[in-house]
């Protein structure tokens, strides 16, 4: 067996995580985390789960563009982040580190900053030529609306 | 009519970024007028780097589960049909169940059948339906397609996806599948030998024994079945590996060129196989009154032809504005260069 | 005198391309160079301060072999790791002396130039979440990138005022003989170099290189080595960036305005990994004010000449980023500014100076009050 850069029951956990961008939610105060927390600062441990994909709305507050990108991202530079608002359908918002995708250089970032964004599922990176292919959820700028 | 089962949502993924059959010949050396004239293909889809057959099939499947409006709770299977699986053994379907937070006790897996197999899992879906063992399924189809560079298939082998919500449901169904029909042969015109990168096909020997002769039995046989004429259907969706192929069929079948331009996408996103016909429904979907009468006919290289009879209720016209349509997505979009092609489809040789 | 807690010695190496070195090679070096000037004492702990020793080294139990490849045979040891907040294990070390170990070894060691960039970079990330940001590529970087742009953004400068204080530090650091980097740069050097992650350029990041350094504490006050710890605390703010209200702020360092007020420190060494933080750590210690701290680079304060002095050494930009041992060379070069070492004697006389050592972006926070004492 080669060795594995990514470790199979580590990504199976995490798998919830990665496609569904699930965060808890204090069910005595309602604060929402992301990553999540098993016990809230108001010192409750009454938590539940909630996927930020149920988000209605995503809106770009800042971004940037990594161009030195760890070794197994280099045929994916650059890579883009955002910090990325998801609007919950209770109204209540949280902003989350995510990567943004569907971009060919960081001029079309430029001026980006509040556009509403979609979440995409994708590639996020490949372990080697045998291992594991890595999913997650990225986002992209949206164009076309309902 | 008969309301066993039928589609409850649609949802389709068209990549960002598209390639022109213009640029493409011009790498090559082609006349882009003659490219142009074979294929009537002006631009093709391009999976980005991130993106492969299991990132379209979510995305597609996600927006079908959205406008068929039912609770992944509810979603008792899940089929995708593919040629072009990132895995050689490692099912997307699994990947679609948690992706969509499906329950445990789901039933999913692939298949393959050339650009036919996800039209064959929406017959074994309908079959699971009318037996009352599921009371909603997911069907996806989705391929980033091979084609070798510098070839024929390099000018129009694309990748999308498309999925369909079905469901016993009547509430829910916007589009009824009146009836199906199936044929088959062992025709080899378009094959790919385990381990190789790109398929060979026969060229010429693609057309009349393989893909017309399969489609036309199909078509004549389900008309023949129901009773029906190219003048009860609204519109007519044939397979699409170009654009002359479905003009050709309809021709040979008596359908009207206006009943099956609508149903075209190859001309501007190329063959998406196994997402490619039913690309075309879900464009049709997106624009159809309800009660129009719709002829699918699929086609999958090796040979087969399932041939679909579709019609729409009244619950289509709501369901139509629940997600983005095709025709935005078909016309959001990027053109790359070759070098850039060749970058995200990771043509270039590299170590890692 | 209230102080219990004294340095006896301090030794550096230079930051850089050790190549022929390993870990144990740089950490036993300036281990035996401190002990050595401290009057070969017998050391009754060692303190060992590495962020990376695993990833670079793979290799558990580091402080132990350290140990015996010193032939310390039984010299008890251990390992601080507080992300890349070296001086954690002084903190540590601190305590120990306190308890009564009377002469404790703090060395910290890192070996980052036998990886290529991009296996550094999978290195570096390894400070942010493992799930829920490293997973998707994102680096500390990428963390300063956000903060420097809002904080662009919400007070109005340009990049060139950013750039300030990669200008300073480099000034600073062309006359330390222990800087990694002592190339005067223009702002225009600067504003041409690379971008790494926008708007972050090159000469933003602190250049992450081999080094180590050790620090000797000790119960007895040397008679020609005459600095006291006066106060050593640690400050965390476990938060996620992207849950924090306001990413113009350090949460931890603020906490050292208490420090600057009640001590009255005039010399500063604080953690600079990248030109962001150092800038809003001028802001969180109050020796600027909120959104002011490049507008008085750019007017000539915090150098020679001014009342307060920061990072006279040319910081952490120039001494090159040593992971788990950054924190010990701000350390040792703080020491040797308040003993009047060249060319730090340009300066004049100081009494009291601040170390602040950072570990990830803004997670936590050392800082230690040092004096010298007549
Ligand atoms: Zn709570």
């Amino acid at each position: 067996m080669p060795e594995l850069g990514v470790l199979p029951p580590r990504y199976w956990r995490n798998v919830r995580y990665y496609y569904r961008l699930e965060g808890t939610r204090c069910k005595t105060c309602g604060r929402i985390y992301y990553p999540p927390r098993i016990r809230c600062v108001c010192g409750s441990s009454d938590m539940e789960n909630i996927s930020l994909l149920l988000s209605p709305k995503f809106v770009l507050e800042c971004h940037t563009t990594l161009h030195s990108v760890p070794v197994e991202f280099e045929k994916f530079k650059p890579l883009g982040f955002g910090l990325v608002r998801a609007y919950l359908p209770d109204g209540q918002s949280i902003r989350i580190i995510a990567p943004l995708t569907d971009f060919l250089s960081r001029d079309e970032y430029e001026d980006a900053s509040g556009r509403e964004l979609e979440p995409t599922f994708r590639v996020v990176m490949r372990d080697r030529t045998y291992g594991l292919v890595c999913y997650g959820t990225k986002f992209r700028i949206r164009h076309s609306r309902v | 009519m008969n309301m066993l089962a039928g589609i409850a949502g649609w949802g389709t993924y068209i990549p960002r970024f598209r390639i022109s059959t213009r640029e493409i010949a011009r790498v090559w050396g082609d006349d882009p007028l003659r490219i142009r004239d074979l294929y009537l293909i002006e631009e093709k889809s391009v999976e980005f780097y991130d993106e492969d057959a299991v990132t379209m099939a979510v995305n597609a499947a996600r927006t079908a589960l959205r406008r068929a409006e039912i609770d992944p709770e509810h979603i008792d299977a899940v089929f995708v049909g593919t040629e072009s699986k990132p895995y050689a053994v490692k099912p997307i379907a699994s990947i679609i169940t948690a992706a969509l937070g499906l329950r445990l006790d789901v039933q999913s897996f692939d298949a393959e059948f050339a650009c036919k197999a996800a039209s064959d899992l929406i017959i074994c879906m309908y079959g699971l339906l009318a037996a009352r063992r599921v009371r909603a399924g997911i069907v996806v189809g989705s391929d980033a397609s091979q084609g070798e560079p510098g070839e024929h298939l390099d000018y129009s082998a694309s990748a999308g996806a498309v999925a369909f919500v079905l469901s016993s449901d009547k509430d829910k169904i916007c589009a009824v599948i009146e009836d199906f029909y199936s044929c088959s042969s062992d025709t080899p015109d378009f094959w790919r030998r385990d381990g190789c990168p790109y398929p060979v096909h026969g060229e010429g020997f693609t057309g009349e024994p393989a893909y017309f002769r399969h489609i036309v039995e199909a078509a004549r046989g389900l008309m023949q079945k129901l009773g029906l004429k190219p003048q009860d259907f609204d519109y007519a969706v044939f397979h699409q590996p170009n654009t002359r192929f479905p003009l050709r069929v309809a021709s040979v079948l008596g359908f009207p060129v206006d009943k099956v331009r609508p149903g075209i996408v190859v001309n501007a996103v190329g063959n998406t196989y196994n997402a490619s016909a039913l690309l075309g429904l879900a464009k049709v979907l997106d624009v159809a009154k309800p009660g129009s009468r719709i002829l699918v006919v699929t086609y999958g290289s090796g040979a087969g032809s399932n041939a679909f009879s579709i019609v729409t209720t009244d619950n289509i016209t709501r369901k139509q504005s629940l997600a983005e349509s095709l025709e935005q997505q078909i016309n959001d979009k990027v053109l790359i260069d070759y070098s850039l092609y060749l970058r995200f489809r990771r043509l270039i040789r590299v170590l890692q | 005198m209230s102080q219990r807690v004294f340095v006896k010695a301090v030794a550096v190496k230079q930051a850089g391309r050790h190549y022929s070195k390993s870990a144990a090679d740089l950490a036993g070096e300036v281990l035996l160079e401190a002990a050595m000037k401290a009057g070969n004492v017998d050391l009754d702990y060692v303190v060992v301060s590495s962020t990376f020793v695993e990833l670079s080294e793979r290799q558990a139990a580091f402080c132990s072999y350290l140990c015996e490849y010193l032939s310390l045979e039984d010299v008890p040891c251990l390992r601080v790791e507080a992300g890349d907040a070296g001086l954690a294990a002084l903190g540590v070390a601190y305590r120990l002396v306190d308890a009564g170990f009377r002469n404790v070894a703090v060395v910290g060691v890192e070996k980052l130039a036998d990886f290529t960039t991009t296996m550094l970079n999978k290195v570096l990330s390894c400070l942010c979440n493992s799930t829920f940001e490293s997973y998707y590529g994102v680096v500390p970087t990428v963390q300063a990138a956000f903060m420097t742009r809002l904080y662009m953004e919400r007070f109005g400068y340009r990049y060139d005022d950013i750039a300030m204080w990669s200008v300073r530090m480099h000034e600073h650091a062309a006359e330390n003989p222990y800087a990694f980097m002592r190339r005067k740069l223009t702002l225009q050097d600067i504003l041409s170099s690379e971008v790494v992650a926008e708007p972050i350029r090159l000469f933003d990041v602190a250049p992450p290189a081999d080094g180590a350094a050790c620090v000797i504490l000790s119960r007895d006050p040397s008679p020609d080595f005459r600095i006291g710890v006066d106060h050593v605390s640690q400050v965390s703010h476990n938060v996620s960036l992207n849950l924090r209200d306001d990413l113009t702020r350090l949460y931890t360092v603020e906490k050292g305005r208490d420090l600057v007020e009640h001590y009255k420190p005039t010399l500063f060494e604080v953690s600079d990994k990248y030109s962001i933080l150092g800038i809003l750590t001028l802001e969180a210690l109050g020796l600027a004010p909120r959104g002011q701290a490049p507008k008085l680079l750019r007017d000539g304060c915090f150098t020679y000449g001014d009342k307060r002095c920061v990072n006279l050494s040319g910081g952490l930009k120039c001494l090159g980023y040593t992971g788990g041992a950054s924190g010990l060379y701000l350390f040792a070069m703080l020491v040797l500014e308040l003993l009047g070492e060249r060319p730090f004697d340009r300066a004049g006389a100081h009494d009291v100076g601040l170390v602040v050592d950072m570990g990830c972006v803004d997670r936590t926070a050392l800082m230690v009050v040092l004096r010298r004492f007549s």
